[in-house]
Protein backbone atom coordinates (compact mmCIF):
# COMPACT_ATOMS: atom_id res chain seq x y z
CA UNK A 1 0.00 0.00 0.00
CA UNK A 2 1.34 3.44 -0.79
CA UNK A 3 2.23 5.80 2.18
CA UNK A 4 -0.17 8.50 1.00
CA UNK A 5 -3.08 6.01 1.19
CA UNK A 6 -1.90 4.95 4.27
CA UNK A 7 -2.11 8.75 5.85
CA UNK A 8 -5.22 9.28 4.64
CA UNK A 9 -6.82 6.32 6.05
CA UNK A 10 -4.88 7.20 9.52
CA UNK A 11 -6.05 10.43 9.30
CA UNK A 12 -10.12 8.96 9.10
CA UNK A 13 -8.86 7.27 12.32
CA UNK A 14 -7.31 9.92 13.82
CA UNK A 15 -10.43 11.91 13.59
CA UNK A 16 -12.61 9.71 14.28
CA UNK A 17 -10.81 8.94 18.02
CA UNK A 18 -9.81 12.35 18.69
CA UNK A 19 -13.19 13.62 17.97
CA UNK A 20 -11.78 15.78 15.69
CA UNK A 21 -12.90 16.45 11.81
CA UNK A 22 -9.94 18.75 11.69
CA UNK A 23 -7.37 16.66 12.26
CA UNK A 24 -4.64 16.87 9.77
CA UNK A 25 -1.62 14.69 9.63
CA UNK A 26 1.55 14.69 7.22
CA UNK A 27 4.93 12.96 8.17
CA UNK A 28 6.11 14.98 10.28
CA UNK A 29 3.36 15.08 12.87
CA UNK A 30 4.09 14.24 16.41
CA UNK A 31 2.10 13.43 19.32
CA UNK A 32 2.71 17.52 20.28
CA UNK A 33 1.12 19.12 17.47
CA UNK A 34 -2.21 17.35 18.28
CA UNK A 35 -4.91 18.41 20.23
CA UNK A 36 -5.40 15.87 22.56
CA UNK A 37 -2.88 12.73 21.70
CA UNK A 38 -1.62 11.54 24.78
CA UNK A 39 -1.20 8.09 26.60
CA UNK A 40 -5.08 7.61 26.58
CA UNK A 41 -5.92 8.41 23.04
CA UNK A 42 -2.99 6.71 22.11
CA UNK A 43 -3.65 3.01 22.75
CA UNK A 44 -7.29 3.70 21.45
CA UNK A 45 -5.77 4.90 18.41
CA UNK A 46 -3.12 2.17 18.05
CA UNK A 47 -5.87 -0.26 18.71
CA UNK A 48 -8.01 1.57 16.17
CA UNK A 49 -5.45 1.58 13.52
CA UNK A 50 -4.24 -2.29 14.51
CA UNK A 51 -7.77 -3.36 14.14
CA UNK A 52 -8.19 -1.02 10.69
CA UNK A 53 -4.96 -2.71 8.84
CA UNK A 54 -5.24 -5.97 10.80
CA UNK A 55 -1.86 -5.77 12.45
CA UNK A 56 -0.14 -5.76 15.47
CA UNK A 57 2.17 -3.66 16.78
CA UNK A 58 4.82 -4.18 19.21
CA UNK A 59 5.97 -1.84 22.42
CA UNK A 60 9.00 -1.36 21.14
CA UNK A 61 7.70 -0.06 17.59
CA UNK A 62 5.21 2.19 19.04
CA UNK A 63 8.17 3.40 21.25
CA UNK A 64 10.31 4.25 18.60
CA UNK A 65 7.65 5.85 16.18
CA UNK A 66 8.48 9.46 16.86
CA UNK A 67 5.97 11.01 14.03
CA UNK A 68 3.25 10.04 11.86
CA UNK A 69 5.76 9.21 8.75
CA UNK A 70 7.24 6.37 11.28
CA UNK A 71 3.55 5.36 12.13
CA UNK A 72 3.02 4.80 8.45
CA UNK A 73 6.10 2.97 7.26
CA UNK A 74 5.89 0.44 10.26
CA UNK A 75 2.15 0.01 8.84
CA UNK A 76 2.77 -0.22 5.20
CA UNK A 77 5.89 -2.76 6.20
CA UNK A 78 3.43 -4.96 8.08
CA UNK A 79 0.32 -5.03 5.81
CA UNK A 80 2.99 -6.02 2.82
CA UNK B 1 18.11 23.09 61.30
CA UNK B 2 15.97 21.53 58.60
CA UNK B 3 16.78 17.88 58.09
CA UNK B 4 15.45 17.39 54.42
CA UNK B 5 16.18 20.72 53.20
CA UNK B 6 20.06 20.15 54.59
CA UNK B 7 20.07 16.37 53.49
CA UNK B 8 19.66 17.66 49.97
CA UNK B 9 21.91 20.64 50.39
CA UNK B 10 24.50 18.12 51.32
CA UNK B 11 23.46 15.71 48.28
CA UNK B 12 23.97 18.59 45.91
CA UNK B 13 27.34 19.80 47.08
CA UNK B 14 29.23 16.46 47.77
CA UNK B 15 28.21 15.47 44.07
CA UNK B 16 28.69 18.42 41.62
CA UNK B 17 30.12 16.54 38.90
CA UNK B 18 26.69 13.60 38.72
CA UNK B 19 23.88 13.96 37.01
CA UNK B 20 20.98 15.33 38.80
CA UNK B 21 18.57 15.00 36.18
CA UNK B 22 17.52 13.10 32.70
CA UNK B 23 15.21 15.64 31.15
CA UNK B 24 13.91 14.97 27.42
CA UNK B 25 17.21 13.61 26.84
CA UNK B 26 18.96 15.89 28.22
CA UNK B 27 21.44 15.41 31.49
CA UNK B 28 22.30 18.28 34.04
CA UNK B 29 24.93 18.02 37.19
CA UNK B 30 24.44 18.80 40.64
CA UNK B 31 26.48 21.72 39.66
CA UNK B 32 24.33 22.88 36.66
CA UNK B 33 21.21 22.39 39.21
CA UNK B 34 22.93 24.26 42.16
CA UNK B 35 23.89 27.89 39.80
CA UNK B 36 20.24 27.42 38.89
CA UNK B 37 19.17 27.15 42.17
CA UNK B 38 21.42 29.99 43.47
CA UNK B 39 20.34 32.36 40.65
CA UNK B 40 16.81 31.92 41.52
CA UNK B 41 17.24 32.75 45.17
CA UNK B 42 18.79 35.69 44.19
CA UNK B 43 15.84 36.62 41.61
CA UNK B 44 13.56 35.73 43.88
CA UNK B 45 15.37 38.39 46.69
CA UNK B 46 16.07 40.79 44.44
CA UNK B 47 12.26 40.86 44.15
CA UNK B 48 11.40 41.93 47.44
CA UNK B 49 12.54 39.07 49.46
CA UNK B 50 9.11 37.74 50.13
CA UNK B 51 8.83 35.37 53.02
CA UNK B 52 6.28 32.58 53.86
CA UNK B 53 4.71 33.62 50.74
CA UNK B 54 3.33 31.75 48.07
CA UNK B 55 5.11 31.71 44.94
CA UNK B 56 3.46 30.44 41.96
CA UNK B 57 5.55 27.95 39.94
CA UNK B 58 4.55 26.97 35.78
CA UNK B 59 5.05 23.31 34.55
CA UNK B 60 7.22 22.23 32.37
CA UNK B 61 9.21 19.56 32.32
CA UNK B 62 12.76 21.24 32.60
CA UNK B 63 15.68 21.98 34.89
CA UNK B 64 14.20 25.45 35.31
CA UNK B 65 11.23 24.14 37.03
CA UNK B 66 12.39 21.63 39.36
CA UNK B 67 15.10 24.64 40.05
CA UNK B 68 12.49 26.78 41.01
CA UNK B 69 11.13 24.10 43.12
CA UNK B 70 13.97 24.17 45.81
CA UNK B 71 14.65 27.68 44.94
CA UNK B 72 11.03 28.20 46.90
CA UNK B 73 11.58 26.13 49.28
CA UNK B 74 15.30 26.94 50.15
CA UNK B 75 14.22 30.74 50.26
CA UNK B 76 11.76 29.93 52.81
CA UNK B 77 8.57 30.13 51.08
CA UNK B 78 5.87 27.94 50.21
CA UNK B 79 5.69 26.60 46.41
CA UNK B 80 2.48 26.47 44.35
CA UNK B 81 2.25 24.80 40.99
CA UNK B 82 0.12 26.50 37.83
CA UNK B 83 -0.33 23.73 35.14
CA UNK B 84 -0.28 25.59 31.93
CA UNK B 85 -3.00 22.65 30.87
CA UNK B 86 -5.33 23.80 33.36
CA UNK B 87 -8.19 25.80 32.90
CA UNK B 88 -7.36 29.70 32.96
CA UNK B 89 -9.90 29.87 35.73
CA UNK B 90 -9.10 27.27 37.69
CA UNK B 91 -5.04 29.24 37.60
CA UNK B 92 -6.84 32.15 38.72
CA UNK B 93 -8.74 31.23 41.66
CA UNK B 94 -5.51 29.18 42.97
CA UNK B 95 -3.48 32.44 42.21
CA UNK B 96 -6.19 34.72 43.84
CA UNK B 97 -7.03 32.06 47.25
CA UNK B 98 -3.19 32.35 48.03
CA UNK B 99 -2.49 36.13 47.37
CA UNK B 100 -0.33 35.21 44.52
CA UNK B 101 2.47 37.99 43.98
CA UNK B 102 5.44 36.08 42.78
CA UNK B 103 5.41 33.63 39.75
CA UNK B 104 8.54 31.75 37.93
CA UNK B 105 8.10 30.38 34.84
CA UNK B 106 10.63 29.49 32.49
CA UNK B 107 8.93 31.07 30.07
CA UNK B 108 7.02 29.33 27.02
CA UNK B 109 3.60 28.53 28.38
CA UNK B 110 3.53 31.47 30.92
CA UNK B 111 1.27 34.06 28.79
CA UNK B 112 -2.13 32.37 29.79
CA UNK B 113 -1.67 32.24 33.45
CA UNK B 114 1.02 35.26 34.61
CA UNK B 115 -1.29 37.89 33.46
CA UNK B 116 -2.66 38.50 36.88
CA UNK B 117 0.75 38.41 38.95
CA UNK B 118 2.32 41.26 39.95
CA UNK B 119 6.18 39.75 39.58
CA UNK B 120 7.15 37.13 37.00
CA UNK B 121 10.46 35.85 37.44
CA UNK B 122 11.80 34.39 33.96
CA UNK B 123 14.25 31.58 34.83
CA UNK B 124 15.35 30.95 31.83
CA UNK B 125 17.87 33.93 31.57
CA UNK B 126 19.27 34.48 34.92
CA UNK B 127 21.45 37.55 35.24
CA UNK B 128 23.90 35.53 37.61
CA UNK B 129 23.81 32.17 38.34
CA UNK B 130 25.60 30.80 41.37
CA UNK B 131 26.71 28.11 43.36
CA UNK B 132 25.03 27.51 46.33
CA UNK B 133 27.35 27.23 48.91
CA UNK B 134 26.60 28.61 52.62
CA UNK B 135 23.08 28.28 52.05
CA UNK B 136 20.86 28.59 55.34
CA UNK B 137 18.56 25.58 56.35
CA UNK B 138 16.95 27.08 58.66
CA UNK B 139 13.43 27.45 57.47
CA UNK B 140 10.81 27.49 60.24
CA UNK B 141 9.39 24.23 60.59
CA UNK B 142 5.97 25.74 60.91
CA UNK B 143 6.00 27.59 57.77
CA UNK B 144 4.14 25.83 54.55
CA UNK B 145 6.67 24.20 52.05
CA UNK B 146 3.94 23.59 49.14
CA UNK B 147 0.11 23.88 48.98
CA UNK B 148 -1.17 20.98 46.27
CA UNK B 149 -4.44 21.57 45.15
CA UNK B 150 -7.29 18.43 44.77
CA UNK B 151 -10.50 19.04 42.88
CA UNK B 152 -12.87 19.75 45.93
CA UNK B 153 -17.21 18.48 45.49
CA UNK B 154 -18.06 21.41 45.03
CA UNK B 155 -15.80 22.50 42.06
CA UNK B 156 -13.50 24.91 44.15
CA UNK B 157 -9.89 23.11 44.41
CA UNK B 158 -9.25 22.71 47.80
CA UNK B 159 -5.46 23.69 49.22
CA UNK B 160 -3.97 21.22 51.11
CA UNK B 161 -0.82 23.10 52.57
CA UNK B 162 2.08 21.07 53.72
CA UNK B 163 4.46 22.46 56.52
CA UNK B 164 8.24 21.54 56.69
CA UNK B 165 7.29 19.53 59.69
CA UNK B 166 5.14 17.64 57.94
CA UNK B 167 7.67 17.01 55.21
CA UNK B 168 9.90 16.26 57.46
CA UNK B 169 8.18 13.87 59.76
CA UNK B 170 7.62 12.04 55.99
CA UNK B 171 10.95 12.34 55.15
CA UNK B 172 12.43 10.18 58.68
CA UNK B 173 9.87 8.06 58.01
CA UNK B 174 10.54 7.40 54.19
CA UNK B 175 14.29 7.00 54.97
CA UNK B 176 13.01 4.57 58.03
CA UNK B 177 11.53 1.85 55.27
CA UNK B 178 15.12 1.24 54.41
CA UNK B 179 15.41 1.36 50.72
CA UNK B 180 18.88 0.43 49.88
CA UNK B 181 20.02 3.53 47.92
CA UNK B 182 22.49 5.73 47.09
CA UNK B 183 24.18 8.12 44.77
CA UNK B 184 24.57 5.37 42.19
CA UNK B 185 20.79 5.07 41.81
CA UNK B 186 18.76 6.09 38.77
CA UNK B 187 15.13 7.29 39.71
CA UNK B 188 11.86 8.08 38.06
CA UNK B 189 9.64 11.03 38.35
CA UNK B 190 6.54 10.46 36.00
CA UNK B 191 4.01 12.39 38.36
CA UNK B 192 2.70 15.94 37.59
CA UNK B 193 3.85 18.42 40.04
CA UNK B 194 0.68 19.73 41.18
CA UNK B 195 -0.01 15.90 42.69
CA UNK B 196 2.36 15.48 45.79
CA UNK B 197 3.99 12.29 44.58
CA UNK B 198 5.99 14.14 42.53
CA UNK B 199 7.28 16.00 45.77
CA UNK B 200 9.15 13.05 46.72
CA UNK B 201 9.92 11.29 43.57
CA UNK B 202 12.28 14.75 43.18
CA UNK B 203 13.14 15.69 46.61
CA UNK B 204 14.37 12.16 47.93
CA UNK B 205 16.94 11.09 45.24
CA UNK B 206 18.79 14.44 45.55
CA UNK B 207 19.47 13.75 48.95
CA UNK B 208 21.56 10.77 48.21
CA UNK B 209 22.97 12.25 45.36
CA UNK B 210 21.31 10.24 42.19
CA UNK B 211 19.78 10.62 39.11
CA UNK B 212 16.16 11.72 38.40
CA UNK B 213 14.25 10.75 35.17
CA UNK B 214 11.49 12.60 34.54
CA UNK B 215 8.90 12.26 32.12
CA UNK B 216 7.39 15.30 30.12
CA UNK B 217 3.48 15.47 31.24
CA UNK B 218 1.92 16.57 27.75
CA UNK B 219 3.29 13.29 26.13
CA UNK B 220 2.29 9.36 25.25
CA UNK B 221 3.23 8.70 29.18
CA UNK B 222 3.71 5.03 29.12
CA UNK B 223 5.64 4.57 26.14
CA UNK B 224 7.63 7.09 27.26
CA UNK B 225 8.23 5.57 31.12
CA UNK B 226 9.04 2.35 29.09
CA UNK B 227 11.62 3.78 27.66
CA UNK B 228 13.44 5.36 30.40
CA UNK B 229 13.06 1.77 32.37
CA UNK B 230 14.71 -0.29 30.06
CA UNK B 231 16.69 2.02 28.01
CA UNK B 232 18.41 3.75 30.74
CA UNK B 233 18.15 1.20 33.21
CA UNK B 234 16.30 2.47 36.41
CA UNK B 235 16.12 1.15 39.53
CA UNK B 236 13.92 2.82 41.60
CA UNK B 237 10.00 3.86 39.86
CA UNK B 238 7.16 4.84 41.71
CA UNK B 239 4.51 4.60 39.08
CA UNK B 240 0.53 4.68 39.17
CA UNK B 241 -0.90 1.28 38.94
CA UNK B 242 -3.39 2.20 35.66
CA UNK B 243 0.27 2.64 33.77
CA UNK B 244 0.31 -1.20 34.17
CA UNK B 245 -2.78 -1.95 32.84
CA UNK B 246 -1.72 -0.01 29.87
CA UNK B 247 1.33 -2.05 28.98
CA UNK B 248 -0.34 -5.12 30.03
CA UNK B 249 -0.65 -6.19 26.36
CA UNK B 250 3.21 -5.97 26.06
CA UNK B 251 4.21 -8.07 29.26
CA UNK B 252 5.92 -10.24 27.37
CA UNK B 253 8.42 -7.69 25.41
CA UNK B 254 9.01 -6.34 28.62
CA UNK B 255 12.53 -6.84 30.41
CA UNK B 256 13.63 -4.89 32.80
CA UNK B 257 16.14 -7.13 35.17
CA UNK B 258 17.93 -3.32 36.97
CA UNK B 259 14.75 -2.36 38.70
CA UNK B 260 15.32 -2.76 42.43
CA UNK B 261 12.31 -1.59 43.70
CA UNK B 262 8.69 -0.90 42.09
CA UNK B 263 6.47 1.32 44.78
CA UNK B 264 3.07 1.51 43.74
CA UNK B 265 0.98 4.38 44.14
CA UNK B 266 -2.04 6.96 43.76
CA UNK B 267 -4.58 4.23 43.79
CA UNK B 268 -5.65 0.80 44.63
CA UNK B 269 -3.33 -1.77 42.97
CA UNK B 270 -4.59 -4.77 41.78
CA UNK B 271 -2.42 -7.76 42.64
CA UNK B 272 -3.26 -9.93 39.72
CA UNK B 273 -1.95 -7.62 36.97
CA UNK B 274 1.20 -6.95 39.44
CA UNK B 275 1.79 -10.39 39.27
CA UNK B 276 1.85 -10.43 35.31
CA UNK B 277 4.01 -8.13 35.45
CA UNK B 278 6.10 -9.39 37.69
CA UNK B 279 8.34 -11.72 35.55
CA UNK B 280 8.81 -8.41 33.92
CA UNK B 281 10.69 -7.04 37.07
CA UNK B 282 12.30 -10.28 38.45
CA UNK B 283 14.62 -8.45 41.00
CA UNK B 284 12.54 -5.63 42.24
CA UNK B 285 11.09 -5.66 45.32
CA UNK B 286 7.48 -4.38 45.03
CA UNK B 287 5.98 -1.71 47.85
CA UNK B 288 2.60 -0.59 47.63
CA UNK B 289 2.83 2.86 49.11
CA UNK B 290 -0.65 4.26 50.64
CA UNK B 291 -1.40 7.79 51.69
CA UNK B 292 -3.78 10.64 51.63
CA UNK B 293 -2.24 14.42 50.65
CA UNK B 294 -3.60 15.74 53.62
CA UNK B 295 -1.34 12.97 55.24
CA UNK B 296 1.82 14.08 53.57
CA UNK B 297 2.34 11.97 50.34
CA UNK B 298 2.32 8.20 51.96
CA UNK B 299 1.39 7.09 55.84
CA UNK B 300 1.53 3.51 55.40
CA UNK B 301 3.75 1.05 53.11
CA UNK B 302 3.33 -2.52 52.09
CA UNK B 303 6.01 -4.50 51.34
CA UNK B 304 5.20 -7.78 49.00
CA UNK B 305 6.30 -10.91 50.01
CA UNK B 306 5.33 -13.54 46.98
CA UNK B 307 5.09 -16.73 49.47
CA UNK B 308 2.33 -14.75 51.25
CA UNK B 309 0.53 -11.95 49.16
CA UNK B 310 -2.31 -10.12 51.84
CA UNK B 311 -5.04 -8.56 49.45
CA UNK B 312 -8.68 -8.40 49.63
CA UNK B 313 -11.22 -8.29 46.68
CA UNK B 314 -8.07 -8.58 44.56
CA UNK B 315 -6.49 -5.27 45.81
CA UNK B 316 -3.04 -5.30 47.50
CA UNK B 317 -3.03 -4.82 51.44
CA UNK B 318 -1.61 -1.03 52.34
CA UNK B 319 0.36 -2.82 55.06
CA UNK B 320 1.63 -1.21 58.10
CA UNK B 321 1.72 2.75 59.46
CA UNK B 322 4.84 4.89 58.78
CA UNK B 323 6.96 5.50 61.88
CA UNK B 324 5.23 8.31 64.14
CA UNK B 325 1.82 7.42 62.59
CA UNK B 326 -1.34 5.95 64.57
CA UNK B 327 -3.59 4.59 62.57
CA UNK B 328 -7.19 3.52 63.83
CA UNK B 329 -10.19 1.86 62.21
CA UNK B 330 -13.43 3.63 63.59
CA UNK B 331 -17.07 2.92 63.04
CA UNK B 332 -19.11 5.94 62.09
CA UNK B 333 -19.63 6.64 66.27
CA UNK B 334 -15.84 7.10 65.99
CA UNK B 335 -15.67 3.54 68.22
CA UNK B 336 -12.68 1.68 66.94
CA UNK B 337 -13.25 -1.26 65.33
CA UNK B 338 -12.48 -5.19 66.07
CA UNK B 339 -9.46 -6.92 63.66
CA UNK B 340 -11.20 -7.89 60.71
CA UNK B 341 -14.00 -5.32 61.34
CA UNK B 342 -14.77 -2.47 58.15
CA UNK B 343 -14.66 1.14 59.02
CA UNK B 344 -12.76 4.41 58.19
CA UNK B 345 -8.80 4.97 58.74
CA UNK B 346 -7.93 7.83 60.98
CA UNK B 347 -4.38 8.46 61.03
CA UNK B 348 -2.44 10.95 63.05
CA UNK B 349 1.34 12.49 63.58
CA UNK B 350 3.34 14.68 63.06
CA UNK B 351 2.54 14.30 58.82
CA UNK B 352 -1.08 15.08 59.46
CA UNK B 353 -1.65 18.43 57.62
CA UNK B 354 -3.23 21.77 59.53
CA UNK B 355 -5.93 22.32 58.06
CA UNK B 356 -6.99 23.04 54.37
CA UNK B 357 -6.42 26.55 53.00
CA UNK B 358 -8.47 29.29 54.55
CA UNK B 359 -10.99 26.04 54.49
CA UNK B 360 -11.90 26.26 58.16
CA UNK B 361 -15.73 24.37 57.63
CA UNK B 362 -14.05 21.90 55.23
CA UNK B 363 -10.75 21.00 57.65
CA UNK B 364 -13.50 20.61 60.84
CA UNK B 365 -14.93 17.58 58.79
CA UNK B 366 -12.13 15.64 58.15
CA UNK B 367 -9.77 16.31 61.29
CA UNK B 368 -11.20 14.91 64.94
CA UNK B 369 -9.91 15.33 68.15
CA UNK B 370 -9.71 11.75 70.09
CA UNK B 371 -9.08 11.19 73.65
CA UNK B 372 -5.95 9.22 73.56
CA UNK B 373 -4.21 8.12 76.60
CA UNK B 374 -5.88 11.19 78.47
CA UNK B 375 -4.67 13.03 75.64
CA UNK B 376 -6.37 14.89 73.29
CA UNK B 377 -4.86 14.25 69.51
CA UNK B 378 -6.24 15.14 66.40
CA UNK B 379 -6.84 12.05 63.60
CA UNK B 380 -7.53 12.56 60.07
CA UNK B 381 -9.94 11.08 58.39
CA UNK B 382 -9.19 9.82 55.27
CA UNK B 383 -12.43 8.74 53.90
CA UNK B 384 -11.25 5.23 53.36
CA UNK B 385 -12.75 1.67 54.51
CA UNK B 386 -10.28 -0.69 55.80
CA UNK B 387 -9.83 -3.00 58.21
CA UNK B 388 -7.27 -4.40 60.91
CA UNK B 389 -6.10 -8.01 59.78
CA UNK B 390 -5.04 -10.46 62.87
CA UNK B 391 -0.92 -9.73 61.98
CA UNK B 392 -1.93 -5.53 62.44
CA UNK B 393 -2.05 -5.17 58.26
CA UNK B 394 -4.01 -2.60 57.14
CA UNK B 395 -6.32 -4.01 53.90
CA UNK B 396 -7.75 -1.19 51.97
CA UNK B 397 -11.36 -2.04 51.08
CA UNK B 398 -11.91 1.08 49.04
CA UNK B 399 -13.68 4.61 49.59
CA UNK B 400 -16.47 4.93 52.01
CA UNK B 401 -18.22 6.62 49.64
CA UNK B 402 -18.24 3.80 47.50
CA UNK B 403 -19.98 2.39 50.16
CA UNK B 404 -24.12 2.07 49.16
CA UNK B 405 -27.10 1.10 50.22
CA UNK B 406 -29.59 -0.30 47.77
CA UNK B 407 -32.75 -1.85 48.73
CA UNK B 408 -31.71 -1.55 52.62
CA UNK B 409 -28.41 -3.83 51.66
CA UNK B 410 -24.83 -2.27 52.36
CA UNK B 411 -23.14 -3.07 49.17
CA UNK B 412 -19.63 -2.16 48.63
CA UNK B 413 -19.05 -1.48 44.90
CA UNK B 414 -15.21 -2.64 44.70
CA UNK B 415 -16.24 -6.40 45.79
CA UNK B 416 -18.39 -6.23 42.48
CA UNK B 417 -15.96 -4.74 40.32
CA UNK B 418 -13.86 -7.38 41.96
CA UNK B 419 -16.48 -10.28 40.85
CA UNK B 420 -16.74 -8.53 37.47
CA UNK B 421 -12.71 -8.75 36.75
CA UNK B 422 -13.09 -12.60 37.14
CA UNK B 423 -15.33 -12.47 34.16
CA UNK B 424 -13.91 -9.63 32.37
CA UNK B 425 -9.92 -10.15 32.17
CA UNK B 426 -8.84 -7.75 29.40
CA UNK B 427 -9.82 -4.51 30.36
CA UNK B 428 -10.78 -2.69 33.31
CA UNK B 429 -14.53 -2.03 34.94
CA UNK B 430 -16.20 0.21 37.34
CA UNK B 431 -19.13 -0.06 39.29
CA UNK B 432 -20.73 3.51 40.50
CA UNK B 433 -24.08 3.83 42.13
CA UNK B 434 -26.32 6.38 40.91
CA UNK B 435 -30.26 7.81 42.10
CA UNK B 436 -32.69 6.32 39.17
CA UNK B 437 -36.11 9.30 38.86
CA UNK B 438 -37.95 6.58 41.37
CA UNK B 439 -35.26 8.25 43.75
CA UNK B 440 -33.62 4.62 44.18
CA UNK B 441 -30.15 3.58 43.81
CA UNK B 442 -28.80 1.91 40.56
CA UNK B 443 -26.48 -0.22 39.59
CA UNK B 444 -24.62 0.48 36.85
CA UNK B 445 -21.49 -1.61 34.89
CA UNK B 446 -19.01 0.22 32.74
CA UNK B 447 -17.00 -1.81 30.82
CA UNK B 448 -13.67 -1.35 29.09
CA UNK B 449 -12.80 -3.46 25.92
CA UNK B 450 -15.48 -6.17 26.40
CA UNK B 451 -15.72 -8.51 23.32
CA UNK B 452 -18.01 -10.59 25.15
CA UNK B 453 -21.28 -11.71 25.75
CA UNK B 454 -23.52 -9.36 27.80
CA UNK B 455 -25.71 -12.15 28.74
CA UNK B 456 -23.08 -14.58 29.81
CA UNK B 457 -21.73 -11.80 31.98
CA UNK B 458 -24.72 -11.02 33.35
CA UNK B 459 -25.68 -14.76 34.13
CA UNK B 460 -21.90 -15.77 35.42
CA UNK B 461 -22.48 -12.32 38.20
CA UNK B 462 -26.05 -13.60 39.59
CA UNK B 463 -24.23 -16.64 40.09
CA UNK B 464 -21.49 -15.02 41.95
CA UNK B 465 -23.56 -12.33 43.71
CA UNK B 466 -26.82 -11.74 46.00
CA UNK B 467 -29.30 -10.12 43.10
CA UNK B 468 -29.61 -6.85 44.29
CA UNK B 469 -25.46 -6.46 44.03
CA UNK B 470 -25.79 -7.34 40.15
CA UNK B 471 -25.90 -4.31 37.79
CA UNK B 472 -29.24 -3.00 36.10
CA UNK B 473 -27.06 -1.64 33.44
CA UNK B 474 -24.12 -2.22 31.15
CA UNK B 475 -22.22 0.27 29.19
CA UNK B 476 -19.15 0.35 27.15
CA UNK B 477 -16.03 2.32 27.15
CA UNK B 478 -12.97 1.65 24.96
CA UNK B 479 -10.81 3.18 27.63
CA UNK B 480 -11.11 4.45 31.09
CA UNK B 481 -11.28 8.57 31.70
CA UNK B 482 -8.29 9.13 34.05
CA UNK B 483 -8.39 12.15 36.16
CA UNK B 484 -5.01 14.56 36.40
CA UNK B 485 -4.15 12.43 39.40
CA UNK B 486 -4.07 9.21 36.83
CA UNK B 487 -7.22 7.67 38.63
CA UNK B 488 -10.16 6.89 36.68
CA UNK B 489 -12.15 9.08 36.64
CA UNK B 490 -15.98 8.21 38.37
CA UNK B 491 -17.31 11.27 38.44
CA UNK B 492 -17.08 11.72 34.05
CA UNK B 493 -18.45 8.00 34.15
CA UNK B 494 -21.72 8.99 36.11
CA UNK B 495 -21.87 11.88 34.32
CA UNK B 496 -22.62 9.82 30.92
CA UNK B 497 -25.34 8.10 32.52
CA UNK B 498 -28.52 9.48 31.50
Amino acid sequence: MEINEILNQATTIFCKVLKNPSVELNENTTAHDVDGWDSLSNIILIGELEKHFNIKFKLREIMKMKNVGDLCTNIQKKVA
Amino acid sequence: MNLLLNDILKGMNSHPNRNAFHIDGETYSYQELSKKVGGIIQEIALNGNPQNTCIGIVEEDNLETYASLLAVLFSGNTYVILNPHNPLERNQTIMESTQMEMVLTSGTKEQKITTSAQKVIFTSNLANEQELQNLSTEVDENSIAYIMFTSGSTGVPKGVPISHKNLNAFYEAYIDLGFDLNAEDRMLQMFDLCFDLSVVSTLYPLTLGACIYTVAQDAVKYTQVYELLEDEELTFATIAPSLLSYLQPYFDEIHLPKLKYLGLGAEASNWELLQQFSSCIPNAQIANLYGPTEATIYCTSYFVDSKKVNTYNGMLAIGYPFKNIDAKIVKEDLQECQIGEKGELLVSGDQIMNGYWNNQEKSQEVLVELMIDNKVTTYYRTGDLCYFGEDACIYYCGRKDYQVQIQGFRVELNEIEHAVQKYHTEGRNVVIAKTNALGNQELHLFLEKFTGNELELRSFLERKLPLYMCPKQIHHVNIMPLNTSGKIDRKQLQNTIK
